[in-house]
């Protein structure tokens, strides 16, 4: 420290002092512009090239769409057949169904977009949890406690922490502390959500009726999944991983949608045993969920405020086990 | 009527809860003021609280694992077999006092077994017992003590005349003292022995006290005699002699080496057999801000008895200890006590500095083969930190009530050195550390003790036995 050269050390005569904010946790400061400058700058950042990830969503979204509606237009063609009248009411409530599902996943996707990206925080996070010895992360944990605090959860851990925190814990024990004592029941909540999605997708796609009702459900609850997740942590993915994530949820659905068509078609042709292995409705439900699982994992790496330690990192078959094993012994408990 | 297999079950459960539960010794090591007494008070306290915070808390206590997680259930003290008790409560009290104060200097030997029971987490642990426990044992002991223990490998005649070269040089030839007199060859007699071993201990006290301040006294049981009631083997000082063996009979260099001889068996030695005839873990606490404040010999004095201490723990044959009683320790903790007399900037060259003594010239630590660590530990956080801004520039002070003082005062303490402070350091004068008054902890009894650093230390002592 260059002004200690100056200085002379010794007692302070009384007034001739005035408080600076930092080494202490600070209640509700602004947030710190530099943050929000790392936030833009990752939105605003210009791509170059052919966009294969763009393509990938347009021709898996035709893909989806194109499928659903040969499935749906099979459905209601079969519908028809039997009756003019039940075919109309068919098509009016698969319309509704699906209209629904996909409306509740546009809002879930603008709710997420309501909160703040992840990425700033997760550099500044990096780049604190590396130095040791210093205090310049104060005000960072500040703009972090204040952003876990925005759900009821968050804010009982962040006043725990809070008490935890000394002023003498340097900035990579105070983010060993968040991580400790803020971050590991968020997960254990975010895992939970997991769980729940990937129940529910393996559900829905196991009795829906239609490939074109499956792919609604399994996007519509694979976002709200994300988006539950983004608001246990308080920090959603960046647009460009909110793409990746979107991405997966669609080719799921086009899967959910295909695995239904290819079933029909190989069991027409092949015969009832093994049409049972590959169409069972159950075995493509679970299938819906493993994947649902899976993007839920990858959701909270793109949402947690701080990334995993190496031998912390959520475990896929785990989660699996006990969130799909409660399909087939539903008295399971939830949590670990 | 119960079962076979329950019986069994039973019978397995008691299986596995003996082989999970963990004994272990750690040795704390520190000279005199470094601040043992205060360090394994206020851990105590903390514990014992630690094992009754809800869920999801973790009091003071966040780094220790079995905190963190929630799995403590329980601490108990239980003393050592035949060895006194730590008063434990007694210093607690003083802490805790509505007018706190830190507790006395350790007069004599005390210890406690800590018997703290867990909920093991580890695979195996979880399915075969509900709850086990690690239990560590502490020795307290008074700081000049561990200055006897290089002793043990000297005769007289050896340890004589390093003690009077050493008391020829620097501040040391300046004090007088009638032992210095002393003709080797007279007559011994009862009442010249007494007269000589008051004049040596006096002549130690003086350089125990500022402005000498010097920390290599030996023999350390003449400052500290603990509950000797019979002096006899402490009577004997250095005196210029050549080989043990050429003495004449019947003078007072004979009757010396035998009393020297009589303090090593009968004093030194059943001190060493019951604090560190066998122990584990080693914690050394090195009160390095005291040297700072105490000056460059002062410094110096410390560091050398530092090394000559350590020096005897080392676990190859060099080592005394590990030689006499085949003890071994496979983890060391080196920590700077004091740490809240600085801003916590400062703690990453307290570390340093502390790294800087206790390793030898050639930067050799002792103990070479067991893990080591380095921490800067304050067991009682007297201090605040503070970013204020004064005479224009932004620094971190301190905020506590400076000892003897009433008010809570601001102080700039400055900075530590990273590496072992040069003549102009000393000549600069930089180096003035405040003691403070211990907080006020009497309205808020349950809220533990602040501190520094004491759950990392004793996460890397003991953490790894929580399963």
């Amino acid at each position: 420290m260059s002004d200690a050269v100056r200085i002379k050390p010794g007692i302070l005569p009384t007034g001739t002092t005035t408080p600076l904010p930092g080494a202490v946790l600070e209640p509700e400061p602004a947030l710190p512009a530099v943050l929000q400058a790392a936030a833009l700058s990752e939105l605003n950042r210009p791509r170059r090239g052919f966009r294969w990830g763009r393509w990938l969503v347009i021709s898996a979204i035709t893909l989806v769409a194109g499928i659903g509606i040969i499935d749906a237009a099979t459905w209601i063609d079969d519908l028809f057949a039997r009756s003019t009248a039940l075919g109309f009411v068919g098509t009016a409530l698969f319309g509704a169904v699906a209209a629904a599902l996909l409306g509740f996943a546009g809002s879930e996707y603008r709710n997420l977009l309501r909160l703040r990206s992840a990425q700033g925080i997760r550099d500044l996070g990096y780049r604190y949890a590396q130095s040791a010895g210093t205090f310049e992360g104060r005000g960072f944990m500040t703009d972090l406690v204040k952003l876990t605090s925005a759900s009821p959860a968050g804010r009982a851990l962040c006043d725990d922490f809070r008490d935890a925190l000394a002023d003498t814990h340097d900035d990579r024990e105070a983010l060993q502390l968040f991580e400790r004592i803020v971050l590991r029941p968020l997960d254990e909540i975010a895992y939970g959500a997991v769980r729940r999605a990937a129940r529910d997708t393996a559900v829905g796609a196991s009795i829906s009726p239609v490939g074109g009702i499956d792919a609604a459900i399994v996007l519509w609850r694979s976002m709200r999944m994300v988006r539950e997740i983004a608001e246990i942590y308080g920090l959603r993915p960046t647009r460009l991983s909110l793409f990746a994530l979107v991405r997966r949820m669609i080719v799921t659905a086009a899967f959910s949608v295909t695995a239904d068509m290819v079933g029909d078609i190989v069991g027409a042709h092949v015969g009832g045993r093994i049409a049972g292995l590959v169409s069972g409705k159950l075995a493509e439900g679970i299938y819906a969920g493993v994947r649902t699982g899976r993007l839920g994992i990858l959701a909270i790496e793109q949402c947690r405020p701080l990334p995993f330690a190496a031998d912390d990192r959520p475990n896929l078959r785990q989660l699996m086990s006990q969130s799909l094993g409660s399909l087939i012994a539903p008295a399971a408990p939830e949590t670990r | 009527m119960r079962t076979l297999a329950q019986r069994l079950g039973d019978a397995a459960r008691f299986v596995a809860e003996r082989a999970l539960r963990r004994k272990l010794r750690v040795a704390v090591t520190g000279l005199s003021r470094s601040g043992k007494t205060v360090f394994l008070t206020a851990l105590l306290h903390n514990l014992h609280l630690a094992a009754r915070l809800k869920e999801g808390q973790t009091g003071h206590l966040p780094f220790f694992d079995p905190v963190a997680k929630g799995t403590l259930e329980d601490v108990a003290l239980t003393p050592i077999d035949d060895l006194p008790a730590f008063p434990f409560l007694p210093n607690l009290d003083r802490l805790l006092d509505a007018a706190p104060d830190f507790p006395p200097s350790t007069t004599g030997l005390s210890g406690f077994a800590a018997a703290l029971r867990y909920r093991p987490q580890g695979f195996f642990g979880r399915q075969l017992v509900d709850s086990t426990t690690v239990e560590v044992e502490i020795v307290d002991y008074p700081g000049e003590w561990l200055l006897d223990l290089p002793m043990l490998e000297q005769s007289y005649a050896q340890w004589s005349a390093a003690t009077l070269q050493f008391a020829q040089t620097g501040a040391r030839a300046t004090l007088a003292g009638d032992w210095r007199q002393i003709d080797p060859d007279m007559p011994a007699s009862e009442g010249a022995l007494e007269q000589a071993r008051l004049s040596f201990t006096a002549w130690l006290q003086a350089c125990r006290e500022p402005p000498l301040s010097l920390s290599f006294l030996q023999p350390g049981r003449f400052l500290r005699p603990g509950d000797v009631t019979d002096l006899a083997a402490f009577r004997f000082c250095p005196l210029p002699v050549t080989s043990d063996a050429a003495l004449r009979p019947g003078s007072m260099a004979a009757a010396m080496r035998d009393r020297f001889e009589r303090y090593k068996a009968e004093i030194v030695r059943p001190f060493y057999e019951n604090v560190f005839s066998r122990f584990d873990r080693q914690l050394v606490l090195v009160d390095v801000i005291g040297g700072l404040n105490a000056g460059a010999e002062s410094f110096a004095d410390m560091r050398h008895a530092l090394a000559a201490v350590l020096k005897s723990f080392a676990r190859d044959d060099e080592g005394f200890l590990a030689r006499l009683f085949r003890s071994s320790t496979d983890k060391v903790l080196f920590a700077a006590t004091k740490a809240d007399h600085v801003t916590a900037n400062q703690f990453h060259n307290l570390r340093l500095l502390l790294h800087a003594m206790v390793a030898d010239d050639l930067g050799r630590l002792p103990m070479s083969g067991a893990e080591a660590d380095f921490a800067a530990l304050s067991a009682v956080k007297c201090t605040a930190n503070r970013r204020v801004l004064y005479q224009g520039q932004q620094i971190t002070v301190l905020e506590g009530i400076i000892k003897n003082r009433k008010d809570v005062e601001q102080l700039f303490p400055g900075e530590i050195p990273e590496h072992l402070p040069t003549p102009e350091d000393w000549a600069a004068g930089r180096f003035r550390f405040y003691d403070f008054e211990p907080p006020s902890l009497a309205r808020d009894r349950a809220r533990g003790i602040p501190h520094i650093r004491l759950d990392k230390a004793l996460q890397f002592l003991i953490g790894d036995l929580f399963w």
